[in-house]
């Protein structure tokens, strides 16, 4: 097992490695860069920039500088915890992110847990009671969920959250703590206004894993073993804890690795919709105006946690099953 | 009796993994500036490697010797465990490919010794696996579903290997 941790590590910073390279020539493949977007909506309000203070620029910034050094310096600097500048805010990307990053994480993590802790208990009634009352009426429950957009979700639950519990509507926390430094207040204000992103974001992702789930411990009740187990006397709870259970675990283990960027991407437009202080609202508008440092490090950010999701499922479903399939051969 | 090693190639493979993990993660906290955060988890990297790499040495140095008695491995950390006393043997399998293909397996005989573990990169593993699933067999040592599935990948019929 300290072996494939090994050699999975070294996978992970080939794969980042070749992430950061591509997050870079792609945020660059359109024509011009940030510079050329600016002089071109200076133009359009009939400004005239001289062709000396657009060269200064281009040096200032170090965009005349091949692609290949400007990827060096990027990626060096990220190493040093330095993500860049952004042109469109003119300040250091640290500065632009503040406390995003870290609200980004909060709202993610909590929205993977409300997942996993809704889904798992849910999964495992309806395949243990399959055809029942409970059984439809949570598959219903879970289809609307599925089916409704988190947009529509999010701008419901904004209204009724505002109207039952007074929370005021938008945000991660009440107007009064936006500038003001972390307190407890502030902390509680968050975990206030957390629940409606995390309950809107997570519905869909909840309704898939349960069905999943559901799908497949039914699979796993079906199979010859169980009914052997239930006829040699083992008690239900324990046949069902021990074998089936584990069995069907594997598919909800390995959906940790595509349910973080899912998340995270879902959330974006959740965060545009719902006025909150993540990245998302911010990656949009940094690519849309090519301001390549700061959407480069959102996307870079984003892939380190694809891979991280990737690789913590990976562990996870070697320990449990480290089977060899037929069709891989061994090497010796 | 018949003795195992770990042929060079196989440990060369894992000595080049060691050394540019090592190299990886330590250039750029040689190179300085890193913030702490990253620097810590750049040292955990690197000391998770170097510890990789001196267990490739370790099994350079291991031969394992199967005999009609038990299994030994003298090396770093000798250990020899009675067929007799064996209380547990698992077969695990480990690809770092998304298709499952190309990986390796690591066999671990538990007895009151302590555990042999010993990668299918070994010379005749095969041999050494089935001896060892004879001797669980023959003691009476409950296999778990993955091991019995690699055995049965490897031609290993369980129910030939019982007495």
């Amino acid at each position: 097992m300290f072996g494939y941790l090994v050699r999975r590590v070294l996978t992970m910073i080939l794969t980042l490695v070749v992430v950061s390279a591509l997050v870079f020539v792609i945020i660059q493949l359109p024509p011009g860069d940030y510079l050329t977007s600016y002089i071109d909506e200076l133009q359009s309000q009939g400004e005239i920039v001289p062709a000396a203070k657009i060269e200064f620029l281009r040096s200032h910034y170090g965009l005349d500088r091949p692609l290949i050094e400007q990827y060096w310096i990027w990626v060096t600097g990220l190493i040093q915890g330095d993500l860049g500048y952004s042109f469109e805010f003119s300040l250091p990307v640290t500065d632009v992110v503040g406390d995003r990053l870290l609200l980004t994480m909060v709202l993610n993590f909590s929205t993977i847990l409300f997942i996993y802790v809704v889904a798992f208990p849910i999964g495992v009634y309806s395949a243990t009671h399959q055809y029942s009352w409970g059984d439809h009426g949570l598959t219903l429950i879970g289809f609307l969920g599925l089916a409704t957009p988190n947009f529509l979700l999010a701008l419901v639950l904004l209204y009724l959250a505002n109207v039952w519990f007074g929370t005021s509507i938008g945000g991660l926390m009440a107007p009064e703590y936006l500038e003001q430094p972390w307190s407890i207040g502030k902390a509680l204000s968050v975990l206030e206004h957390l629940w409606v992103p995390v309950v809107v974001i997570g519905t869909s992702g909840t309704a898939g894993m349960i069905r999943r789930l559901r799908a497949n411990l039914l699979d796993e009740l079906r199979k010859q073993y169980v009914v052997t187990g239930r006829a040699k006397g083992l008690p239900t709870g324990r046949l069902l804890l021990k074998y089936p259970l584990r069995m069907a675990l594997n598919p909800f283990v390995a959906d940790i690795g595509s349910l973080l960027p899912q998340v995270v991407s879902g959330s974006v437009i959740v965060s545009a919709v719902m006025s909150l202080p993540t990245t998302g609202p911010i990656l949009l508008s940094a690519l849309q105006s090519q301001d390549m440092y700061l959407a480069g490090s959102f996307l870079m950010f984003l892939a380190l946690l694809t891979v991280m999701g990737i690789f913590l499922s990976d562990i996870l479903l070697t320990a449990l099953d480290p089977r060899i399939r037929l069709q891989g051969g061994v090497q010796r | 009796m018949s003795v195992h090693a770990y042929p060079v190639r196989a440990i060369r493979a894992d000595y080049m993994r060691a050394g540019i993990g090592v190299v990886c993660f330590l250039a750029p906290l040689a190179v300085g500036g890193v913030a702490w955060p990253v620097a810590a988890v750049f040292a955990t990297c690197a000391v998770l490697f170097a510890v990789f790499g001196l267990r490739a040495m370790g099994r350079q140095a291991t031969r394992v010797s199967v005999t009609e008695t038990g299994v030994s491995a003298d090396g770093w950390r000798p250990l020899h465990i009675a067929w007799g006393e064996m209380s547990a043997m698992s077969l695990g399998y480990y690809s770092t490919r998304r298709e499952k293909g190309k990986g390796w397996m690591q066999l671990r005989l538990k007895g009151e010794a302590g555990t042999v573990r010993v990668e299918s990169t070994i010379e005749d593993f095969d041999s050494v696996v089935r001896t060892a699933a004879r001797a669980s067999s023959a003691n009476g040592v409950v296999l778990d579903r993955a091991t019995r599935s690699n055995l049965q990948a490897l031609g290993i019929a369980l129910d030939e290997e019982r007495p």
